[in-house]
């Protein structure tokens, strides 16, 4: 589904990611680890095309990224606060996106039904802005969003972090559904080691730009991972 | 008192090692002189209105006349206020925890605020006059106390002011308040200007009447003092915001994809206080006219400014609004830049939200055609200008915007965003018609200079498609440097 040739991203000639080739078969649940600063959020604005690579290329689904924007129409993405908008209500941002890919509100409604538990009744019908919303609902509205409107490809950087206990075991239960449908192909960072191991297939770990392991997920893998992190 | 110099210390950091006046210093110097200048008028107009008025209205004493206009001068200073003067904006969360008085904070913010150029422009003004009347053989004690009944009337209305709190009920009240003085006033069935200028002449005739503007004055602070205390609570600074439900606005679902983001800058104007002003601004813009339609002086001598108050008033909307974009959707630029649609798609909402208000603006000033139908046929060709032309413009330059836009700050005096980038599009809008304009109206005259800027508008709406084709080149070729500029600014 996506294919990564010798992609690089240099900052002033200080390279901050460096992929020489990196294949994610479609149906792939795909983890991406790394302390801070090893470039999981630069990958995936290079996945985004919100970068512009200084050399190599992602394809996504036989499309080059960064030269048609054709692959946003199965694609979709929630790295930040930045993905939202302030002074939309939550439904309103939910309707936007979903028209954009192509679902009208009665859509949206039916797709929203759910994730009532998600929103555990602090998200819908409150009348509120997104902006007036806690960190941790702001996060649940861009994640939910994300999942609009059926997508192929959906890159979501730290899902877990801000959100609450039982939202991150829902949030585990919710991907781990995804991760299971054979035709979507989920893309997730953290820095929570055990939640990731839990909901992907396969873990890249990148450290300082380069990937310096590529993983199938086992029952070892937590193990394996906690004992590289240590230091 | 050792606290208050801490503060005044803490603000003096603040000012200058804010990001936003170490990157603008050019704009806060050129703001900085045009303070000064401002200031240096008000002081010779107060110098100079005595023996002005003594030459033009001999027969009347210039104190009695000035009195007369002061109604109109608190008024208009109120209307001012509102727009221009910041309220004592509260960076003062830090020390709800720290042990400092609530009513310390509070006298600080208002006595901060006391400072403000706002206050310091009319008395400018009220000083020399003071010293002019003093010269000129008035009472000394008497004009003393007069100053202070004015400067505490001025002070009143900066406390009244932070009451108002940009509430725009009070606002309408204020500036309705002013329509109904002026027009009672004019028809003659009421001389307020007389009755108040009394008032404010008893001040220099009876000392002791001075007393009411002092205990204005008090009142106003103290209500201010109690009003601001009460909100020194996070959650009076957050201000936590419940709103109205539906807008209907699924009647612009027949412009297709556009709609989508015709809806979202529909909100976005609606919701955030910044584009809210320029909306509202734009508006006002119609009443430019006034000024110069009525006003032979400007028909005859200087006939080349029609052409840019014409443009002015239809293209309110599109200079101010259209200047920043794609700026306004800066904060979700990322998100949008992700999700499933064209450029051009984005483009054509916003060109299309240009035309709608450009269209209703030009609707609005038809009632100019009371100068006459050439000036209808003016606003016309400004109109249509706009559309062919300056939209267009203001597009093509919003590739090259590299300044993100914080939505909930005050328009008025905000430059953030403004960058080169924007004086350039200025210095267009300013140059090529009056090139065009000049040429024209050298070879061949008034009216086919005009007309030609009618063809041009509607050129560039016969173009549109080939236009429209380059201008999204441009913002797709400047796509990652828009992205990142707006993510670190």
């Amino acid at each position: 589904m996506i294919q990564v040739n010798n992609l690089t991203k240099k900052y002033n000639d200080k390279t901050v990611l460096h992929i020489s080739e990196l294949h994610i078969p479609k149906g792939q649940s795909f983890g991406l680890v790394g302390n801070n600063g090893a470039g999981k959020t630069t990958f995936f604005n290079l996945v985004l095309d919100l970068i512009r690579p200084t050399t190599g290329e992602v394809i996504n689904k036989g499309i080059t990224v960064n030269k048609s924007e054709d692959w946003k129409q199965f694609t979709s993405a929630f790295i930040d606060e930045s993905f939202l908008i302030g002074y939309l209500t939550p439904e309103e941002y939910f309707y936007f996106v979903g028209e954009l890919r192509g679902q009208n509100k009665a859509d949206v409604n039916r797709f929203l039904k759910d994730y009532k538990d998600f929103f555990n009744d602090e998200v819908l019908n409150q009348k509120k802005y997104i902006r007036d919303l806690s960190k941790g609902n702001q996060k649940k509205v861009g994640l939910v969003a994300a999942l609009i409107g059926d997508p192929e490809v959906i890159v979501l950087d730290e899902p877990f972090a801000n959100l609450d206990p039982t939202t991150q075991i829902r949030l585990k239960k919710l991907m781990k559904e995804l991760a299971a449908q054979q035709d979507k192909t989920l893309l997730i960072s953290s820095h929570d080691l055990g939640h990731i191991t839990e909901v992907t297939d396969r873990i890249v770990v990148l450290d300082k730009g380069d990937v310096v392991k590529d993983i199938e997920t086992h029952p070892e893998t937590l193990k394996e991972l906690e004992s590289f992190f240590t230091v | 008192m050792s606290m208050f110099k801490k503060f005044i210390n803490l603000e003096y950091k603040q000012f200058f090692r804010s990001s936003y006046w170490q990157k603008s210093l050019a704009l806060n110097i050129l703001l900085g002189f045009f303070a000064l200048y401002l200031l240096a008028s008000f002081l010779v107009l107060g110098f100079a209105v005595y023996p002005l008025l003594k030459e033009k209205i001999p027969d009347k004493d210039p104190f009695i006349v000035v009195n007369h206009f002061l109604i109109y001068v608190f008024l208009i200073d109120l209307i001012i206020r509102y727009f221009l003067q910041n309220l004592p904006k509260l960076s003062v969360k830090p020390f709800f925890v720290l042990p400092v008085k609530r009513s310390q904070i509070t006298h600080y913010l208002l006595g901060k605020s006391t400072l403000s150029f706002f206050n310091f422009l009319p008395a400018m003004f009220y000083i020399p006059f003071s010293i002019m009347l003093i010269i000129n053989g008035y009472n000394i004690l008497g004009v003393t106390i007069w100053l202070l009944g004015v400067l505490a009337f001025t002070l009143s209305n900066n406390y009244l002011n932070i009451l108002i709190n940009k509430n725009s009920r009070f606002f309408l009240f204020i500036l309705s308040l002013l329509v109904f003085i002026s027009a009672t006033q004019y028809f003659g069935w009421y001389d307020w200007a007389g009755v108040f200028g009394q008032i404010v002449y008893g001040f220099y005739q009876y000392p002791i009447s001075v007393s009411i503007p002092i205990v204005v004055f008090l009142l106003y602070y103290y209500l201010a003092y109690r009003t601001l205390k009460q909100q020194l609570y996070l959650d009076f600074i957050s201000e936590k915001k419940q709103f109205a439900a539906d807008e209907g606005l699924s009647w612009l679902n027949r412009f297709g994809k556009k709609s989508i983001f015709l809806r979202n800058d529909i909100r976005l104007i609606r919701r955030n206080k910044r584009p809210k002003m320029v909306f509202i601004m734009s508006f006002m813009m119609v009443l430019y006219g006034l000024m110069f339609f009525n006003n032979p002086i400007y028909m005859k001598k200087t006939p080349f400014m029609l052409i840019f108050v014409v443009v002015f008033m239809s293209g309110a909307f599109t200079l101010n609004f259209g200047q920043f974009v794609p700026a306004w959707d800066s904060r979700y630029y990322n998100f949008f830049m992700s999700q499933n649609f064209k450029y051009r798609e984005y483009l054509e909402a916003k060109w299309l939200i240009m035309t709608i208000m450009t269209i209703l603006l030009f609707i609005l000033s038809t009632p100019y055609l009371y100068f006459g139908g050439k000036i209808l046929l003016l606003l016309l060709v400004g109109a249509v200008f706009n559309l062919g032309f300056i939209s267009y413009l203001v597009l093509f330059f919003g590739a090259y915007n590299r300044k993100a836009i914080d939505l909930d700050k005050s328009a008025m005096l905000n430059y953030q965003g403004t960058s080169a980038m924007q004086f350039l599009m200025v210095f267009f809008i300013m140059i090529v018609p009056m090139l065009i304009y000049g040429l024209a109206n050298y070879l061949w005259g008034f009216d086919i200079a005009i007309g030609i800027f009618f063809v041009i508008g509607i050129m560039g709406l016969a173009f549109k498609k080939p236009i429209m084709n380059f201008i999204e080149k441009k913002y797709i070729t400047n796509k990652y440097k828009t992205i990142s500029a707006f993510k670190n600014n």
